[in-house]
């Protein structure tokens, strides 16, 4: 709880904030665990969800977040997992009483500080006046709206994310943002810059006979020299380009959703390609996919300081937060686990048989 | 910048200044800024023994051994890599210089190595971090071109 201690969560520097407004802060972010913890057995709608060392009881003020959820997320039987979680998604329509916050809204990565001083978790979307507040010692979340309809537009790509980052956090395990392959229960992530051939590899993969924990968000475990995902959403994202590349289309089939708010095809690729999703990926390697145009694929080693330099980037400022111990998880990954740079070649057939050779060869 | 210029010693600016070392090659972090730092073999040495509190001129005495004129030049890129870091908030200055001893692969390293120091800042992740909250990152662009205007 000591302030040298806390992580500042990758917050600027002009986000340091007086000792009188991290105090007002803290004390609404407490009424609002505390109303939290009161409503929770109360609301209307319960969900559970597992993550690789956490299970998480979602409670619901309203039905409209949760039908978000059960469209992102996976059903997941409860498992004896070693830490108990209670979320809580609460909207001033549905809760009049909820504590408000009276003066304009923080900035962004003023609540971070502020509330990172003491212990705690959280964040303000100023635009939508959500508040998000995580408390690590009592197990207790809050997400607070004013509606469940009012929200970012990429909140149906991964809703609950932050709560969901800062609650399944362990020492051992957490979230990154890569892309999986696997083939019989043995896999390789995915990293990279946009554009790197990251999810196009991850999808003609799927295509050919591989399989996935996932392509965007992943947990991870990494303990005792050994690193393992596990799937957190269903879907996956393509852009329509990426598709006809592979020779799908949008609207038909498993692909015949809506596009999401950056005009993307969100697949679930178990339904697309059945048996696809792995519950579980032993991870034997980390690879850095790159369009080469080559005739056939290839990989050659690369450092760990480049695996870092593909892997954190992403992982750590879009699930931020805990920056602190999620650069340590990620580094721990980094060092469990040999690096390959992929030249990705320009058959999509051969990319995945190439993968699938690689894999075998990591298991024997 | 002269050596007269130098302070004394140097320390870690702040608890908000994490490292990880891969086979000897440091990535730093600067959880305050959203800055991060990519090190070859040497600046990694230089910054392994910095921060273990080994004196800079135990690091130029040990870069000492080449010829005279790549010695000089040895030496000032030793102070110059120490005065970027303070630059970039990741080293401050110190009034006490430090005083453990420096390690023999350390030295060997600086004594082998060619050409200066060479420390990679990236910068546009700080202002993601400010701007961006989640995913608005031009995919088709890649890291790390954000999107001109925020999608509806």
């Amino acid at each position: 709880m000591a302030s040298a201690q806390a992580d500042r969560g990758g917050v600027a520097a002009e986000a340091s904030v007086s000792r009188a407004f991290s105090a007002r802060i803290r004390a609404f972010a407490d009424e609002l665990l505390d109303f939290a913890e009161r409503e929770h057995a109360h609301l209307p709608v319960q969900r559970s969800c597992e993550l690789p060392d956490v299970s998480l009881d979602v409670g619901f003020s309203a039905s409209g977040y949760a039908e978000l959820c059960d469209r992102a997320y996976l059903p997941r039987l409860p498992a004896m997992r070693a830490r108990k979680v209670r979320l809580s998604v609460l909207d001033h329509a549905s809760l009049p009483g909820m504590p408000r916050w009276a003066s304009p809204a923080p900035g962004l990565g003023y609540v971070m500080a502020a509330l990172a001083e003491h212990g705690l978790r959280g964040e303000c979307d100023t635009e939508y006046a959500i508040w998000y507040v995580y408390d690590p010692a009592r197990a207790l979340g809050v997400q607070a709206m004013q509606t469940t309809t009012l929200r970012p537009p990429w909140e149906p790509s991964f809703p609950l994310r932050l709560l969901l980052h800062w609650a399944g956090r362990t020492a051992q395990s957490g979230m990154v943002h890569a892309g999986t392959l696997g083939h019989q229960g043995t896999g390789v992530f995915l990293v990279g810059a946009g554009g790197s051939g990251k999810s196009g590899t991850t999808l003609s993969g799927i295509l050919h006979g591989l399989t996935s924990v996932g392509d965007d968000y992943v947990a991870v475990r990494c303990a005792d020299g050994r690193v393992e995902a596990e799937p957190v959403l269903r879907v996956m994202k393509q852009d329509i380009r990426g598709l006809r590349r592979l020779g799908l289309e949008a609207g038909r089939g498993a692909l015949d959703g809506p596009l999401n708010w950056q005009g993307k095809a969100e697949l679930d690729f178990a339904r697309l390609v059945p048996g696809a999703r792995a519950e579980r990926l032993a991870m034997k390697a980390i690879l850095l996919p790159r369009v080469s145009w080559s005739p056939s694929s290839s990989f050659r080693q690369a450092s760990a300081r480049e695996a870092m330099l593909a892997m954190a980037p992403s992982s750590l400022y879009q699930l931020y937060g805990s920056l602190r111990e999620d650069f340590r998880l990620i580094a721990s990954i980094v060092r469990a686990v040999p690096a390959f740079h992929l030249d990705l070649g320009e058959d999509p057939a051969e990319v995945a048989a190439s993968v699938r050779a690689f894999i075998e060869q990591r298991v024997t | 910048m002269s050596q007269q210029l130098c302070a004394a010693g140097y320390v870690v600016a702040s608890r908000d200044i994490v490292s990880e070392d891969f086979d000897g090659e440091f990535v730093v972090l600067d959880l305050g800024s959203g800055k991060y730092y990519s090190m070859d073999a040497a600046a990694s040495a230089l910054w392994r023994a910095i921060t273990a509190g080994v004196s800079i001129q135990s690091l130029v005495d040990a870069a000492d051994g080449a010829a005279p004129a790549s010695t000089r030049s040895k030496a000032q890129a030793i102070r110059d890599y120490a005065e970027q870091l303070v630059a970039y908030g990741c080293l401050a200055h110190s009034d006490v210089p430090g005083s453990t001893p420096l390690d023999p692969a350390t030295a060997a390293v600086l004594k082998a190595s060619a050409g200066p120091p060479r420390v990679e800042m990236f910068s546009y992740l700080a202002d993601l971090i400010k701007a961006d909250p989640i995913h608005d990152v031009e995919e088709t662009a890649g890291w790390p071109v954000r999107k001109p205007i925020a999608a509806e």
